[in-house]
């Protein structure tokens, strides 16, 4: 008695998450060398895109068992002769003597000194590129209870929506059916022209026989017939071909219109006529099953599957606050994009929605849209508390604090007349207990001391731990102060989701 | 309606399987149009309803699946003489499918090398879509998995390969019967996973990884089970048997002083002071009778050895299971054809999958090139298909057996005309691993079919000579050469066990015998012995012998150490 089990229909069972997690702890440190070396080499604009190679060393990944180093002495058996004994043949690329059991599973052989790699998705690249960083306060991570269901790609199924039809496999199948289809039609046309041939003949029997049985090869099979086509009738046009495509079948065809010319009707008894008739009404059967082989088939059709997974919702809001006054180039505003760029991407890890608000200040602000914040320049002087009024304007507006979590990025060159920095000061202490946290990053050579504005900002960070100052110069400074405000490891709430590897 | 339907219906129908799937089959409302109907409907869901007077009896199939299992088995078991495992069949995504590739036995302990397949499977399967119909695994009952976009022809085919060829061979072949455990194979890994997480636990997930490390570093060095032992039938071990009786009865020992309380020997060599040890099976010997092993990692090792032991048979197989399992999809489908339980369209779509499955690419292929426009022969690297040669080799069997030709008289003179084909192919494959399949039963049609040829020389030079192809004086040769090709002793190095020096530094001593002065990959064979010596924590030495009994090569670990000669040097009387 057999127990068949119907595992179709079962969720997604993570069974190799222990033994998946034991591999990438084992290349961890690997990896994440790797992944940093990337994040710095690249524009940091295209960090992660489209996933990257990663190299892993083969030490880490070696399975060592036991084997001999190819033989020099190559001997081995091939199929599909060409050949005479004594020829002289190129040596093939993939044969080996004694080749071992060992080679493909990550032993160390002849090309030892080139790595393994693994390919790692633009998510898994960021995951680890951002790994052991947490947010500073997540407490309102989860603080609404609902979530949403995403769906996770998982395998094939032979079922489902179309929108979930997999092209590529579907049109695989058809294409291997359509040549088998097409070789049954040409057998059953050929054995149908046959046996009526073999029924005209015996009529005239002064017609060569034909005998296609025991004869296999399409080529064995041709010459038969073109022999005894050829000792039939010599005014037989080649370019006639009866509609078939097939050189055996037209050549048939021609065989039998031939001998059924030849043979008169009336002499034909009634039996003969019978299956004649029967014989003729099958040919488009089969000439309809070669045509139909071309079409899609629901047996062909094969879907995606995917599976539902709950997850918390959380929401955040990031705001873009940047100095667009004439003291700041184009080339400051990149290398603040770049910190902006980062900030983003680990907001958009850690929360389900993260919506983006762009201010730009010259002695007054206003709300802009991305292009115009990082390429539009006005003219004019620099007041930062106009900016930060605005902000506050927004936040009560739109982004209730407890129902979102709210970060704010300052990118300033530092200037600002001095008597604002007052203002400045009041307007924060307003403005933090409503916020997650804020950076303030400070574009400027290190070399130069820092700015007044800097200044207040350092001062006040003793004042309100959430927030945090750098000062920049190139985009890889940008990278380097966003480790600082994220530290590895750094303290994590308690019911923050630790970000995992994978 | 075609030609090919109901081509042998008169005889088929006379045989008696086919009074039992009639009595079967009678009890459906579908009758025998079950497997149409399934197939014009693209489904294996369908339901098969049972006449009214059937509806409560519950040995009757419910589902389509079990229906068309219990079809194929009555053909294989009543008309192909199989005798099988009990089955289970289990019906997978791809997901699930990409799982059971990657660990031989599903409930295998956590490692991180089934973490590193699994990524790559997955990439594989990424990029190019294709994953296996089904696998099986030597356990009973005989679990396979099946991929459910399967449709329901290829589910008949695969179920007749997988549950009943394949399972048909691990039950009878002699490699498989004698050597191998399906029945507790299972329990053996849920034991090994549940002792490896609770070591976990307890001494850290580093420490048990180095152990499952090393026993995965040392599966061909722990063939226990020989390998390369012939096939012998139950009249020669019984002759064998008698002959020990006899020559006990003949020359009775001789009575010892010790009374036979205590085995007394002045024999130091490991045999007699471990006896029972095979001297093949190196993780075995090291965890039972190595010194200062923690208990909970000998029982690792031994539970990984018989683990790994269980699937070693396969290496040595492959051609003949995959024969097996070929030649009973094969008559399945063209019995059911011949009977009408399927149709045409039916008949060609699993023509078309077993040509695919047999299709075997030339290795040498004529290409035009593309700059002197001349047609040049150039190699593919194709290797042998081992379906297709398994399968036109039992194909052939059958054919001599029912209409031989004067050749084949004069090279089967055992079994040609014998007419009785279920029975020979049966024997054979059963007393069979590929080497013999291949040296003894290879005819010169196969040969002529493949237009084997065969290449010899030296990789250092730029060329090879064809030194036979498929005509009188060839056969012989490319037969000799392609048995060894699978034969596994030129693959896997035979490593045995010389000496273990207890009484003095318990140094491990190990032999390898070189055979076709084929010489050990030293960088792998140094990882290894590293990991023997970090888990003995005493010197391990490996020598290279040759057939002379020369040591050619000597590897050790420590890198410096030098093994001392196991006996003391006598002592000198001095007059």
């Amino acid at each position: 008695m057999t127990l068949i089990n119907d595992r179709r229909q079962e969720p997604v069972r993570h069974t190799f998450g222990k033994d998946k997690a034991r591999f990438l702890n084992r290349i961890r440190d690997a990896v994440h060398k790797a992944v940093q070396d990337k994040a710095a080499d690249g524009p940091i604009k295209d960090i992660g895109k489209g996933g990257v190679k990663i190299p892993v060393p083969k030490t880490l990944t070696q399975e060592p068992v036991i084997h001999h180093t190819r033989s020099p002495i190559f001997k081995k058996v091939f199929p599909g002769n060409l050949y005479d004994v004594g020829d002289i043949v190129d040596i093939p690329s993939g044969g080996g003597g004694g080749s071992g059991p060992g080679e493909g599973e990550g032993s160390p052989d002849a090309d030892d000194d080139q790595d393994d790699f693994i390919w790692l998705s633009e998510k898994e690249f960021l995951n680890i590129f951002f790994d052991g960083r947490v947010l500073p306060d997540m407490v309102k991570l989860h603080s609404q209870a609902n979530t949403v269901t995403e769906r996770q790609r998982s395998g094939f199924i032979s079922k489902g929506p179309s929108h979930k039809l997999d092209m590529n496999v579907t049109n695989q199948k058809r294409r291997g059916e359509q040549i088998v289809f097409n070789k049954v039609a040409e057998k059953r046309m050929l054995k149908n022209f046959a046996e009526q041939y073999d029924i005209y003949r015996g009529y005239k029997p002064d017609f060569p026989e034909i005998e296609l049985k025991g004869k296999k090869g399409k080529g064995e099979q041709l010459e038969t017939i073109e022999s005894a086509l050829s000792t039939m009738a010599d005014d037989i046009d080649p370019e006639e071909n009866g509609g078939y495509d097939s050189k055996l079948l037209s050549a048939m065809f021609n065989c039998v219109s031939t001998i059924e010319g030849a043979v008169d009707p009336s002499v034909i008894a009634e039996p003969d006529m019978k299956r004649l008739e029967v014989l003729r009404n099958r040919l488009p059967e089969a000439v309809k099953t070669a045509r139909d082989a071309k079409k899609f088939q629901s047996r062909h059709l094969t879907y995606k599957f995917d599976d539902e997974v709950q997850k918390p919702a959380a929401k955040a809001v990031m705001i873009c606050k940047m100095d667009v006054s004439y003291s700041m180039t184009q080339e400051d505003k990149n290398t603040a994009k770049a910190f902006f760029f980062i900030l983003n991407q680990f907001l958009e890890k850690n929360y389900d929605e993260v919506e983006m608000v762009f201010i730009t200040h010259t002695t007054t602000a206003e709300e802009v849209d991305e292009e115009e914040f990082f390429y539009g320049q006005r003219t004019g002087g620099t007041i930062v508390s106009s900016c930060l009024e605005k902000e506050q304007e927004i936040i009560q507006e739109r982004y209730n604090s407890a129902e979102w979590n709210i970060y704010s990025v300052q990118a300033s060159d530092g200037d600002n007349p001095t008597p604002d920095n007052e203002k400045v000061a009041s307007l924060m202490r307003e403005n933090m207990p409503l916020q997650q946290a804020s950076y303030f990053i400070e574009i400027r050579d290190p070399r130069w001391p820092i700015s007044t504005l800097h200044q207040v900002y350092k001062n006040l960070a003793d004042e309100l731990p959430q927030l945090h100052t750098a000062t920049i110069s190139s985009p890889a400074d940008a990278i380097e102060a966003f480790k600082s405000f994220f530290p590895v490891g750094g303290k994590a709430p308690a019911n923050a989701n630790q970000p995992a590897m994978g | 309606m075609t030609y090919d339907m109901k081509l042998n219906y008169d005889t088929e129908s006379q045989q008696p399987y086919f009074k039992t799937i009639t009595e079967l089959l009678d009890k459906y409302e579908d009758g025998w149009d079950v497997f149409v109907k399934a197939h014009e409907a693209k489904d294996y869901d369908i339901p098969v309803p049972r006449k009214e007077e059937f509806k409560d009896d519950p040995y009757l199939p419910d589902t389509w699946l079990a229906l068309a299992d219990k079809v194929i088995s009555i053909i294989a078991h009543e008309k192909l003489g199989l005798v099988t495992n009990q089955n289970r069949i289990e019906i997978v995504r791809a997901d699930q499918m990409l799982d059971a590739y990657v660990k031989p036995v599903p409930d295998g302990p956590p490692h991180w090398s089934y973490g590193k397949r699994r990524f790559q499977e997955q990439q594989q399967f990424d990029a190019n879509k294709h994953l296996a119909y089904e696998i099986i695994i030597n356990s009973n009952p005989a679990l396979a998995y099946c991929m459910d976009t399967n449709s329901p022809v290829m589910q008949m085919l695969v179920f007749a390969h997988a549950s009943y060829g394949h399972n048909a061979f691990y039950k009878n072949n002699y490699l498989f019967s004698e050597q191998t455990e399906p029945d507790i194979i299972m329990a053996v890994n849920q034991r090994l996973r549940d002792l490896v997480e609770e070591c976990e636990e307890k001494f850290g997930i580093e420490e048990v990884e180095q152990v499952l490390d090393f026993c995965h570093a040392m599966r061909f060095m722990d063939t226990s089970i020989n390998l390369n032992k012939k096939f012998t039938s139950n009249k020669d071990r019984a002759e064998k048997a008698k002959k020990a009786r006899d020559d006990k009865f003949l020359n009775p020992p001789r009575k010892s002083v010790f009374n036979g309380k205590v085995a007394e020997t002045n024999d130091n060599s490991p045999e007699s002071r471990y006896p029972g040890q095979g001297r093949d099976n190196i993780l075995s010997f090291i965890a039972e009778n190595v010194d200062h092993i923690p208990q909970w990692k000998r029982e690792i090792m031994k539970l990984s050895s018989a683990t790994s032991q269980n699937f070693l048979p396969n290496i040595k197989t492959k051609v003949a299971n995959e024969a097996m399992a070929c030649i009973t999809h094969y008559q399945t489908m063209d019995t059911l054809n011949a009977i009408g339980l399927i149709n045409a369209d039916m008949y060609a779509e699993f023509r078309k999958s077993h040509a695919g499955v047999l299709h075997q690419n030339p290795g040498y292929v004529i290409r035009k090139d593309p700059y002197t426009q001349e047609d040049v022969k150039v190699p593919t690297g194709q290797d042998m298909n081992i379906y297709a040669l398994g399968f036109a080799i039992m194909e052939d069997v059958k054919r001599i057996c029912e209409e031989p030709t004067e050749e084949d008289k004069r090279w089967f003179p055992n079994f040609a005309g014998k007419g009785d084909w279920v029975n020979t192919c049966n024997d054979i494959l059963y007393s069979s691993s590929d080497e013999t399949l291949v040296r003894n039963f290879m005819s010169p049609t196969v040969m002529r079919k493949f237009k084997f040829f065969m290449l010899e020389g030296d990789m250092r030079d730029e060329f090879l000579e064809v030194s036979a192809v498929h005509a009188d004086d060839g056969f012989m040769k490319i037969r000799e050469q392609l048995a060894a090709d699978y034969r596994l002793s030129d693959v896997i190095p035979k490593v045995t066990l010389k000496d273990y020096q207890y009484e003095t530094d318990r140094c491990l001593v190990l032999q390898h015998d070189v055979i076709n002065d084929q010489e050990l990959e030293p960088k792998s064979l140094q990882m290894i012995l590293e990991m023997i010596h970090h888990q003995t924590k005493h010197p391990v030495v490996m020598e290279s012998v040759n057939s002379k009994g020369k040591v050619v090569a000597s590897y050790s670990s420590p890198p410096a150490y030098k093994h001392m000669d196991h006996s003391p040097a006598p002592l000198r009387q001095e007059l």
